[in-house]
Order: structure tokens, then C-alpha cells, then sequence
């Protein structure tokens, strides 16, 4: 070996090296030490599509500055690796790589030969970015590394989903959830980006039923016109006191609807009064809750128009949009329009607008679950750097909506319920059931659906140490 | 995860949630491929090397804000990196024999303040300490930037630009046993400061400490080593104040030589008025002022009445600097540079006087072109009046 350095710092020729020679002697091996206090960060998986781009360099920086420093001061210091399966982003490379090698579509291969191609695609790209996170020199476990699909995480996944349930606060409804009409499937309000762009506010009128004014409506989607189901106007709005409680006609469709009274609706916006909508929107399905109002759905999961749309059925959403608008124009009822910038919500993987539908999905009831995690950042368990962010988190929290969290994807983990062939009896648990528990019938199907990516890793800080299990880890 | 943690465990999964912004680019743009800015990490890591992205992304954050990606942010740690392995390497030649073996050290095992430590050790012991107080704190509290800051600050100033400046002659002295005590406190100054930057650089600190002097486990890891801990002993309070005054004097001498364009290969002399504890201060560091500064000769004098005429001077706190003029400037280069102008001077007013001596020119020149050229010629007479009694002083002083 030469006994000096050499003459010029060139990173190149010892970083592999030094970083070579760590795993090799597991450096950064942690066992559970009596004598030491532990200290351990989970790593916030990465996608198994990612590439390591500047905000992972940062965030593995800080986790390995910090693990680093740690283990010096004494602590048996653990970082723990790992990748998360992102159930829609590889679903959506897989199907988009049999589309291109084999020109077949998911539905062609069938579930079973499906999922065999996107777990070859995991075993082919999927340590991909961990090969790079090492060459930034983080100092995590790669004997731990875990995967959120894997065995393990499977089994925590499938039991913290049967636990919920049981407490009543996993369930399965009709309610309103973001739609993406493209990939074919919900998504979580966390998974809707939201984006603020031009668009218009058209104004119609919906004529009263003796004959009357009626009262003029903004909307920015007129195609959902034909799902509407009342006309809201907020109680101590004096414009249209004398109004609640009579009908108005829907232009050119001819159906009666109720004009009432709700504090959703807000006399400074608009004209005051709104169309109501339950089916289409998630603030108008809250008003129709209240109101005991009808669900009239017009448009289907594929964007296009529902038969409630008369003889616009089948067209386009945005296409009928057009139509709809001008018909309506011609026969009088547009009174203006104005040009507006508008809150848009559009999926988080392919930018298409979402569509707010009303659907049989799987809910996690979350004020329960929020409680408890206000109350830790209340009483100062839980801290956040720098604290502004508490503010924020405290806000998201109580905020926080039932979580939809079904998809209408295969690669993921596959919902624990499973439904009697016979009479339709729904069964959670962790086995295919053997006896129906209603009918006795012994043939079972099990949920098509599988759980949104946060499921699994909200569970990742203990599931990659051992829980269910009661491991020593933890 | 927080709520799924307190359903399942009972307690929160963290006890920190640390919120940190994204990474924009340096106009401020966020990085995403349609705008094509994205920096990809790894060509960083192939052109800079892992630490100096690690180091750049780092200095630049505070938690919850987002950080621009600036090139220039990158080549500075890039260029700290260079600078610490450039002393890496002067220090490690300069414990080693010509075969490349070390050379004895005192052994400070008992603890270093236990040695015959010279000032200069124990302010440099004392400052590291310092700073591993302050950097664990900031760590405490997450504050990585400030903490990388400071370790940057210790390498770069403290370390590199004074600390080895301070100990090179006693390296190449003649005292054995203060030989063994440098080379005990370069090597222990340099583990402590490669232990500080581990955390921010792993790479290049492991490499250094791979050819650094081990005691007992020569395979041992730079990162299995224990994070230094702030200790009494090595607080040396009197010792900091002494060497800040020392390196102030130094930096002064240096302010004066650039105002008088003097090389630094200049010998000075220099005249100092000292008083309170600053006084003493002076007086133990000259060697400082002599091997560092080049002064050549130090008077220490009581009272303003001794300081000579014609100086440069430089106040600090209870001290003032005097550097004669007389040493400051080059009189045979200013005795050359004095012909070289009488020369120039005397054909300009050759040249003037012949033009004003056509009466030719006088009579059919405009007024004002005449009255110019008459004034030129009496300022030039008068630059070569005041060059040519300058020449006999320069003179003098030459001889
Ligand atoms: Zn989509
Ligand atoms: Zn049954």
C-alpha cells in the first residue's frame, strides 16, 4: 500500500472502493444491543420505477448524516432500506411494456400471467435505484432491505387491514372518490394533484315551474347538468327567501327540481346559488347526505356520458360539454359566460382531470384514527423540524376525509375480503374462507380490487421490523 | 403512518418528523423532466465525487425550506475537499521518515493536556474542542447546515490557513521532544476534525483516515470511531484570546505590506506598542510575526514619543503595529524607476519648449492651442524639478 495519499483528489478512484469495502465487513450491520441505545431511521421507501434524482440525494443525505453521526455517539444506529412496490406507477410500466413487446393488454394476459411479468419487471429494474442510493455513500442495513410486497409486509398489511375492519373502521360504501377515467382507477385525495388553470364559469338558467324567472346557475361543468338533483341557496340569503321550497325546471331536460336551503352554498360567490350534483361532486354528495337527496349518475367510469344524458349517451365528457353548451344556447338559456381560473384535480400519474364519482369502494374511517395522532403532536411525543410544520399536520388531520383506499389495479396487495359464490355473503380475513358462514356454500371468490401503496407503507416503520411478530427489533 | 403506528403499536412510530423542502434549480425553477432542468445526481458524483454533492446539498438547506442547486455552491465543496486532502497529505509527509514510516509522536493517551503543549497546541486543541460542542448542539437540533458550516470553517481557517502555517518550523526544528509533541497534536487535531466531518463526507474522511497513524486496530473504520466529546481539560481559554491577537498582528502586517506593494519575500521590521494582557500576548508570539509574516526585527516600546517618522501602522485592540517605510519600499527599484522618469521628463520638455520656440507655430496657432502647450510645459518643468531632488534622498538611502 502506498504510505501517502495520493497527489490529487480525484473521488473517482477511492469512492467505490471505501463504499465496497463497508458492506463487506457489514459496517453497517445494527443488532438490537443491550448496552446501546437505538437509534433508527426507516427509510422512506423508494418507488421500484424510481431513478435517484436531486430530492432523493437530499433525503438520503440527511438520513445518512444523521445515522452516521448516531452511531458514532454510541447508538446501535439502524437505517433500514428498502423499496416500495408503487402499486399504480409500475402497473402502469408494465402494461405499457406488454403493450409495446407483445401488443397485448393486461385484460389479454389475465391476472395470474399479469403479475408473473410485473414481478420479472421488479427482479429486472426494481434495485435499480438502490444500486445508486449506494453511491451517494448512505450507510443503511442492505441486509434488512425490504420490500413493501414482500412476505413480511404482506402478512402486517393483510392483518392491520383485518384488525381495522373488525374495530368497524375499515368499510366498504357507495361514496363519492376521485376518479381517474385513463388509468381506470380511484384515488386517494392525496394522489389528486391540484392545479389552478383557465377555464370558464358558464351561466344558465333554470326557468321556475309556475312559469316564473327561475333563478341563474354557475357551473364551470355543464355536463354534469344531467345528474342535478336541487338548487342550493344559502338560508339567509334574501335574494332567494321566498324561492325555497319551489321547483325549477332543468333546461331542455324537463325534469323538476327542488330549490333548498344549506349553508354550503356562499352568497358572495357567483349568483349564490348553486346546482347540486351528489353524484359528481364531493361537496354536493355532502349536501344530498343532509338532504336525503337522489343519485343520478351521468357519466360512466370511461369519461363518457351515461344514458341520463338522453341523447348525448355515449359521447365524450368534454365533447357533450361542447354540444350541450351550444343547445343550450340556442334555446335561451345561457346568459353569460365568464373566463376564470379554476381549481383543477388531475391524476398524480398520468395529469388527467379526475372525475368525482360515486363508487363501491373500500374506506378507512380516519377522524377514529386521527385522534390519537393529534394528541401525540399536542403533547409533544411526536416533534416536527422545523415546528411550523405541526400547524400544517394538525390541519391536515382534522381536516382528513374518509380515505378511499381500493384500486381498481392488480399489482398491489389484494384485499383480504372474500364473497360467498351463492348468496354474495362477504367475508374478511386472512385464508380464503372454507364454509360460508350465511349459506354454506364452499366456493369463494376473493376481492378484485388491491390496497393503495400508502396502506402498505404507512405501516413500513414497524412491518420491516418484524410486526405482527413480537420481534426484539421492535 | 403516525395514525397506523398509534392504532397498532400504541405509540408513535417517530419521535421527529423532519420536514425538509425540494431541490430547485438555481433560478429557483423546480427540477422536473418537461423543463428538462433536472440535474441527474449521478454525473454530479462521476464529475465532483459524492461528498462534494453531499456537502453542497446540505450547506444549503434549512429544514422545511426548499434549496437552490447552484454550480458554484458545488465547485466550493468541491474545493474543500481538495484543500483538506492537500493538508491531509502535507501532514502525513511530514510525519513520515524518507522510507514512509512515522516517526515517534509523544504519546497523549493519558490526555493531551498532560504534554508540554506550546500555545499554538492548546489553541488548537481548544478551538476543536469548541466546535465539537457547537457542532453536536446544532446536530441536536438538527441544524445540519449550521453544523457543516462550522466544520468547513475549522478545517479551512483554523486547521489549513493557520493551524499548519503556526507548527511548520517546529516540524523542521531542532527540539526532538517538541517535534514528538507537533506531530502527536497535528495527527490528533486532524482525527478529531475528520471524525466532525465523517457524518457530511464520509468518502475522503475515510480514505485520510486510512493512512493515518492507528493505535492498536490498524483496520478499523473512520465510521465505527467515537464522536468526540467536549471535555474541560482541553479548554485553554487564555491560550485562544493569545493566539487571536497573534494571528490579528499577523493579518495586520499583511494589510500594510499590500497597501505598500511590498512582497511578502520583503524582511520588515517592526515597532509595537503593547499594553494590558495584550502586552505579555506579543511578547510570547513574535517567533509568529518572524516565521510566518517575515518580519525580521521586533522593538517593543513603551511609549508613542518612540515610534520612528515615517511608518505605516495598524491598530488592534491594546496594540499598535509600526512598519517603517524605509523597509516597505524598494529604493532600488524606486532609484530606477526615478532615472527611467527624469529621462521621460526631460525629452517631453525638449519637445514642448522646441514647439514653443517656433515662432511659426506661436504666430499661426490658435490662442488657446498655444496657452495649452505652455501649460504643459510648466507642469512638466516642475515634475522634473521635484524627481531630480527626490533622486540624492533615494540615493542615500540605496547606499
Ligand atoms: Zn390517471
Ligand atoms: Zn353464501
Amino acid at each position: 500500500m502506498e504510505k501517502n495519499l495520493a497527489k490529487t483528489y480525484s473521488p473517482k478512484d477511492f469512492e467505490d472502493r471505501i463504499y465496497q469495502s463497508w458492506e463487506e465487513n457489514k459496517a453497517f450491520h445494527a443488532e438490537v444491543d443491550e448496552n446501546k441505545k437505538p437509534f433508527t431511521i426507516v427509510m422512506p421507501p423508494p418507488n421500484i420505477t424510481g431513478q435517484l434524482h436531486m430530492g432523493h440525494a437530499l433525503d438520503q443525505t440527511l438520513q445518512d448524516v444523521l445515522t452516521r453521526w448516531k452511531r458514532m455517539q454510541g447508538y446501535s444506529a439502524l437505517w433500514l432500506p428498502g423499496t416500495d412496490h408503487a402499486s399504480i406507477a409500475t402497473e402502469v410500466k408494465v402494461v405499457e411494456k406488454i403493450r409495446a413487446e407483445e401488443g397485448k393488454s393486461k385484460e389479454d394476459l389475465g391476472r395470474e400471467e399479469f403479475l408473473k411479468r410485473a414481478w420479472a419487471w421488479k427482479e429486472e429494474f426494481g434495485g435499480r435505484i438502490n444500486k445508486q442510493i449506494r453511491k451517494l455513500g448512505s450507510s443503511c442495513d442492505w441486509d434488512r432491505e425490504r420490500f413493501t410486497m414482500d412476505e413480511g409486509c404482506n402478512k402486517a398489511v393483510v392483518e392491520h387491514f383485518i384488525r381495522l375492519y373488525n374495530k368497524g373502521l375499515i368499510y366498504k360504501g357507495n361514496r363519492i372518490i376521485n376518479w381517474c377515467p385513463v388509468c381506470g382507477t380511484s384515488l386517494s385525495d392525496a394522489e389528486v394533484e391540484h392545479e389552478d388553470k383557465p377555464g370558464k364559469y358558464w351561466y344558465f338558467r333554470y326557468p321556475a315551474a309556475d312559469g316564473g324567472e327561475g333563478i341563474v346557475v354557475a357551473t364551470s361543468r355543464p355536463e354534469t347538468m344531467f345528474g342535478d338533483v336541487a338548487i342550493a341557496v344559502h338560508p339567509s340569503d334574501e335574494r332567494y327567501k321566498d324561492m325555497v321550497g319551489t321547483n325549477v325546471i332543468l333546461p331542455l331536460v324537463g325534469r323538476e327540481i327542488p330549490i333548498i336551503a344549506d349553508q354550503y352554498p356562499d352568497p358572495e360567490k357567483g349568483t349564490g346559488a348553486v346546482k347540486i350534483t351528489p353524484s359528481h361532486d364531493p361537496n354536493d354528495f355532502e349536501v344530498g347526505q343532509r338532504h336525503n337527496l337522489e343519485q343520478l349518475c351521468c357519466i360512466n367510469p370511461d369519461a363518457t356520458m351515461t344514458d341520463m344524458a338522453g341523447k348525448y349517451a355515449g359521447m365524450d365528457r368534454y365533447e357533450c360539454r361542447k354540444a350541450w353548451v351550444k343547445d343550450l344556447e340556442e334555446a335561451g338559456y345561457l346568459v353569460q359566460i365568464e373566463e376564470k381560473v379554476i381549481p383543477s384535480g388531475e391524476c398524480y400519474r398520468c395529469h388527467n382531470v379526475i372525475e368525482p364519482m360515486i363508487s363501491d369502494q373500500w374506506f378507512v374511517a380516519m377522524e377514529e384514527l386521527a385522534k390519537p395522532a393529534i394528541e401525540v403532536a399536542k403533547n409533544g411525543e411526536l416533534t416536527h423540524v422545523p415546528d411550523r410544520f405541526e400547524k400544517i399536520y394538525l390541519h391536515w388531520l382534522e381536516e382528513i376525509r374518509d380515505w378511499c383506499t381500493s384500486r381498481q389495479l392488480w399489482w398491489g396487495h389484494r384485499i383480504p375480503a372474500y364473497y360467498c359464490d351463492k348468496c354474495g355473503e362477504m367475508v374478511v380475513a386472512a385464508e380464503m374462507p372454507e364454509v360460508c358462514p350465511k349459506c354454506g356454500d364452499t366456493h369463494f371468490h376473493q376481492d378484485e380490487d388491491v390496497l393503495d401503496t400508502w396502506f402498505s407503507s404507512a405501516l413500513w416503520p414497524f412491518s420491516t421490523l418484524g410486526w405482527p411478530e413480537k420481534t426484539k427489533d421492535l | 403512518m403516525v395514525f397506523s403506528g398509534l392504532e397498532e403499536m400504541g405509540e408513535s412510530p417517530f419521535k421527529y418528523v423532519y420536514v425538509h423542502g425540494l431541490v430547485r434549480d438555481a433560478e429557483g425553477r423546480k427540477m422536473s423532466k418537461s423543463l428538462g432542468n433536472g440535474i441527474d445526481p449521478l454525473e454530479i458524483i462521476d464529475q465532483y465525487g459524492a461528498d462534494a454533492l453531499r456537502f453542497m446539498l446540505l450547506s444549503g438547506i434549512t429544514a422545511g425550506n426548499d434549496m437552490r442547486f447552484k454550480m458554484d455552491k458545488l465547485e466550493s465543496a468541491r474545493n474543500f475537499a481538495n484543500k483538506l486532502w492537500n493538508a491531509s497529505r502535507f501532514t502525513i509527509m511530514n510525519l513520515q521518515d524518507e522510507e514512509g514510516n512515522f516517526r515517534a509522536m509523544a504519546d497523549g493517551s493519558e490526555g493531551a493536556e498532560k504534554l508540554a503543549l506550546k500555545d499554538e497546541d492548546k489553541w488548537i486543541l481548544s478551538t476543536i474542542n469548541d466546535a465539537v460542542a457547537e457542532i453536536t448542539a446544532n446536530l441536536d437540533k438538527f441544524e445540519l447546515s449550521l453544523a457543516a458550516q462550522k466544520i468547513y470553517d475549522l478545517i479551512w481557517n483554523e486547521f489549513c490557513d493557520w493551524y499548519i502555517e503556526l507548527v511548520k518550523a517546529r516540524l523542521y526544528g531542532t527540539d526532538e521532544e517538541d517535534k514528538k509533541v507537533a506531530r502527536y497534536v497535528l495527527v490528533k487535531a486532524l482525527k478529531d476534525m475528520l471524525k466532525l466531518l465523517h457524518p457530511f463526507m464520509p468518502f475522503i474522511t475515510e480514505e485520510i483516515w486510512s493512512y493515518l497513524p492507528q493505535e492498536g486496530n490498524t483496520e478499523a473504520f473512520l465510521m465505527k470511531e467515537s464522536w468526540p466529546v467536549y471535555t474541560e481539560a482541553l479548554k485553554f481559554e487564555e491560550e485562544e484570546a493569545k493566539l487571536k491577537t497573534a494571528m490579528d498582528a499577523i493579518r495586520s502586517i499583511r494589510n500594510i505590506r499590500a497597501e505598500a506593494d511590498a512582497a511578502p519575500s520583503r524582511k520588515l521590521t517592526a515597532v509595537i506598542l503593547a499594553s494590558g494582557k495584550e502586552a505579555g500576548f506579543m511578547k510570547d508570539t513574535q517567533h509568529f510575526l518572524k516565521n510566518i509574516a517575515n518580519v525580521q526585527e521586533i522593538t517593543f516600546i513603551d511609549s508613542k514619543d518612540q515610534v520612528p517618522d515615517e511608518v505605516m501602522s495598524a491598530v488592534m485592540n491594546n496594540v499598535e503595529i509600526y512598519v517603517p517605510l524605509d523597509d516597505l519600499l524598494d529604493y532600488k527599484a524606486e532609484l530606477e524607476r526615478l532615472k527611467k522618469e527624469k529621462t521621460r521628463l526631460e525629452g517631453e520638455v525638449k519637445r514642448t519648449a522646441g514647439k514653443l520656440n517656433n515662432a511659426g507655430f506661436v504666430a499661426k496657432a490658435p490662442e488657446a492651442v498655444v496657452n495649452a502647450e505652455r501649460e504643459k510645459l510648466a507642469k512638466y518643468e516642475d515634475m522634473l524639478a521635484k524627481i531630480i531632488e527626490r533622486i540624492p534622498v533615494v540615493e542615500a538611502k540605496v547606499k
